[in-house]
């Protein structure tokens, strides 16, 4: 799928700060373990609460929180404008790409249309003036 | 080769394949025949597709064997092998007499069941290839009267019609098809052909007659290309109305659509048809659907009408 530039730089800027913010928490919830511990557990053996836990009070920095959300929303729009090719919901683009071959029905160029078989009526075929015209071209042919 | 792309080669051709095409396919009979038999539903569809191109190409011995294999299969009495079995007997059939006598049959079987459309649909086309016109139309009218539901019926009925120029008829039945399917543009644009003939079919071109059926051709033809983009055909229809229209010898207080929308109609159909042409000239890549003829007629109608 082709993408155009600016969505290519909206997608790698949006990745690196949905990494950040990731790397951010990550630390965060690090720093806040080590931050909190040691002072409630002097002695560090005798803890009721076990170390690595963050406690309830700490919960993640706003910043941390917008920047996850924001990073999110600009890799979607940057996905969705990506300039991939949608394939064509109406019939007015879809029976239109049938018939100038831009769309392909079981993988090829589809002869006659949608509703070719309204036109061949294979029901109807007359197979005798098929085989006459046969003869008559093989013998045009030699 | 497998199943589903020897399925595929068929399913590319129309039913009306051009000779060398019919040659191509009928010269896959033995490659196909010689596959083992696994009874899947595409093998047999296979089959039936190779009955009718070697029918059309005189490979009677290799139809035998595939008729022979199908009805092994399916059974004598099944409706669709004895359409086939009846396709093959036309086509095997030396004389005059024979015809009658497939004919015979074929009236036989409905007499014993009158809903066997398949078998049906051969007798109306055996009518009206022995030239028996009317009486083709009559079975058909009867065949839609038992199975209103049938737009491929409802279309050969106009074709019918349309041969014996009975223009109201043919487009009663057509309008008959889109209400079955309404999003048919094809037919619309036939829709468009034959009110474009029966106002050329008037004769005398000024009277009130003629601008009412070339109006209505023209509807006809803009609701193609509203229903398909870059409808060749529509274009082609739209193009050719609108320059009858804007002739000078109709009398404009028959009109109804205005002058300066005909006009604009003109030009528009002009640009996509000349964007057609020019691409389709040029093998760009969303192009290659066109039927060559078409473009070539298209080409034609751009250089003989500015």
């Amino acid at each position: 799928m082709a993408r155009s530039l600016p969505s290519k730089l909206l997608i790698a800027f949006s990745s690196l700060l949905l990494a950040h913010a990731c790397y951010s928490a990550h630390e965060h919830s690090l720093l806040s373990t080590t931050a909190t511990t040691p002072p409630t557990t002097p002695s560090s053996s005798s803890s009721p609460s076990t170390p690595g836990t963050p406690t309830t009070g700490s919960s993640l920095p706003l910043d941390i929180t917008l920047e996850t959300l924001i990073s999110v929303s600009l890799l979607l729009v940057g996905i969705i404008s990506s300039g991939w090719e949608l394939k064509p919901i109406s019939l007015r683009n879809y029976a239109g790409g049938v018939e100038s071959g831009r769309v392909l029905v079981d993988g090829q160029v589809k002869r006659g249309g949608l509703f070719g078989g309204l036109e061949e009526r294979p029901g109807f075929l007359d197979v005798r003036k098929q085989r006459k015209e046969f003869t008559e071209w093989m013998k045009v042919q030699g | 080769m497998s199943v589903t792309s020897l399925l595929n080669r068929f399913k590319s051709a129309s039913a009306n394949p051009t000779p060398s095409e019919s040659l191509a396919l009928s010269q896959l009979a033995p490659s196909i025949l010689n596959l083992t038999i696994t009874d899947s539903p595409e093998q047999w569809a296979l089959y039936e597709s190779l009955l009718l191109s070697t029918l059309r190409t005189g490979d009677d011995t290799s139809a035998r064997l595939i008729l022979q294999r199908l009805s092994d299969r399916f059974g004598n009495d099944n409706a669709r092998i004895m359409a086939l079995q009846g396709i093959y007997d036309e086509a095997t059939a030396t004389n005059n007499a024979q015809l009658e006598e497939v004919l015979k049959n074929y009236g036989d079987v409905l007499k014993d069941d009158p809903t066997n459309i398949p078998v049906a649909k051969r007798r109306i086309t055996l009518l009206h290839h022995l030239s028996k016109k009317s009486e083709a139309i009559s079975a058909l009218a009867t065949l839609v009267d038992l199975n209103p539901t049938d737009a491929e019926s409802w279309s050969q009925l106009a074709q019918y019609y349309f041969e014996l120029s009975m223009y109201s008829q043919a487009i009663f039945s057509l309008e008959e098809v889109l209400l079955i399917l309404p999003n048919a543009y094809n037919i619309h644009a036939r829709l468009g052909e034959i009110n474009y003939v029966a106002a050329e079919a008037i004769g005398n071109s000024a009277g009130k007659e003629v601008v009412e059926k070339l109006e209505a051709s023209l509807k006809w033809y803009l609701r193609s290309v509203e229903l398909c983009d870059g409808y060749l055909r529509g274009y082609y229809g739209i193009k050719t109305v609108t320059a009858k229209l804007l002739e000078s010898k109709i009398s404009a207080s028959h009109r109804t659509i205005p002058e300066e929308k005909v006009n604009k109609l003109n030009s528009a159909a002009t640009v996509q048809l000349h964007d057609i042409v020019t691409g389709s000239e040029k093998g760009k890549k969303g192009f290659a659907g066109y039927d060559l003829a078409e473009v070539a007629a298209a080409k034609e109608l751009l250089e003989t009408t500015p």
